[in-house]
């Protein structure tokens, strides 16, 4: 999946949340957890002047499991969730996704990969990603004459 | 055919629990497995600490509870929000077979797993067939 609209995204969350108040105000709550994203491993992007940050929950993932590469404002994360049991007698239910897993974004500008931190703790990723000197957002003083 | 009605009424009415608190509630994605002498519950509940879950059995009730903090500042600049992060709840319904008394739990990398043992009755066994 790829993600070239940067801009309007704040105002897509803010329809999202709208529509979930809408929904709420309706008691229809069992709709909720629907709008978690099927897409595999869901993502969340924010940023600050200094970096892009990169949340993405994977339960019962190593970090070892995880690969990442990022080519200038390109980042792809792969990996793969192991079974709890292959050779399993007897399953009664059977919800949670298993085997290979990939996503590819393209960031709104570029980062310095060398400079990239990532953490697994408690099943959730968390990529900090410091942006390269030419796209930090810089303050730029108007002088007054 | 008015009292019959008047039944049915009744019995859409019962109570079911209701969330009492706000904010979104998740149902985690789980795996029953069965072994010959427990069931396995494995749950994903990312980000979630030993601390953060709360397990309740109540009138064969089981129940999964877990609150999860939000991990980014609520004035974040979202690029791309997928996911949302609140509590995570499920409730599973045990028949007579499990021992409630010995049920286990353990949570690893976002990931709890229940062991709720089968009481000796509900334990499958093989009977030898002898030959005469």
């Amino acid at each position: 999946m790829l993600v070239r609209t940067i801009p309007s995204w704040p105002s897509a969350r803010g329809l999202r949340q709208e529509m979930e108040r809408l929904l709420e105000s309706f008691g229809d709550s069992k709709r909720t957890p629907q709008l978690r994203s099927e897409v595999y491993p869901a993502v969340n992007v924010w940023e600050d002047g200094e970096s892009i940050y990169l949340e993405a929950e994977l339960p019962g993932v190593a970090l070892g499991d995880v690969n990442i590469e990022i080519h200038a404002n390109q980042l792809s994360i792969r990996g793969h969730r192991e079974s709890p049991e292959t050779d399993s007698p007897s399953y009664h239910r059977r919800e949670r996704a298993s085997g290979e897993f990939s996503r590819f974004l393209t960031l709104p500008v570029e980062i310095n990969a060398d400079k990239v931190e990532a953490t697994l703790n408690d099943g959730v990723l968390l990529l900090i990603m410091p942006k390269a000197a030419v796209a930090r957002a810089r303050q730029i003083t108007v002088k007054a004459n | 055919m008015t009292s019959a009605l008047a039944n049915k009424d009744r019995e859409t009415a019962i109570a079911q629990p209701e969330q009492t608190r706000t904010g979104p509630v998740f149902k985690p994605h789980v795996d029953i497995i069965e072994h010959p002498n427990e069931l396995l519950v494995i749950a994903d509940i990312p980000g979630a600490t030993s601390e953060a879950i709360e397990l309740q059995f109540e009138r064969g009730e089981l129940t999964i509870n877990a609150q999860i903090a939000s991990r980014q500042a609520a004035d974040a600049s979202y690029l791309l929000s997928e996911y949302g992060v609140g509590a995570f709840q499920r409730t599973f319904r045990l028949g007579e077979g499990i021992d409630s008394n010995g049920i286990t739990a353990e949570v690893s990398n976002g990931v709890l797993t229940l062991t709720l043992p089968k009481t000796s009755t509900a334990k499958s066994h093989t009977i030898e067939v002898k030959a005469k």
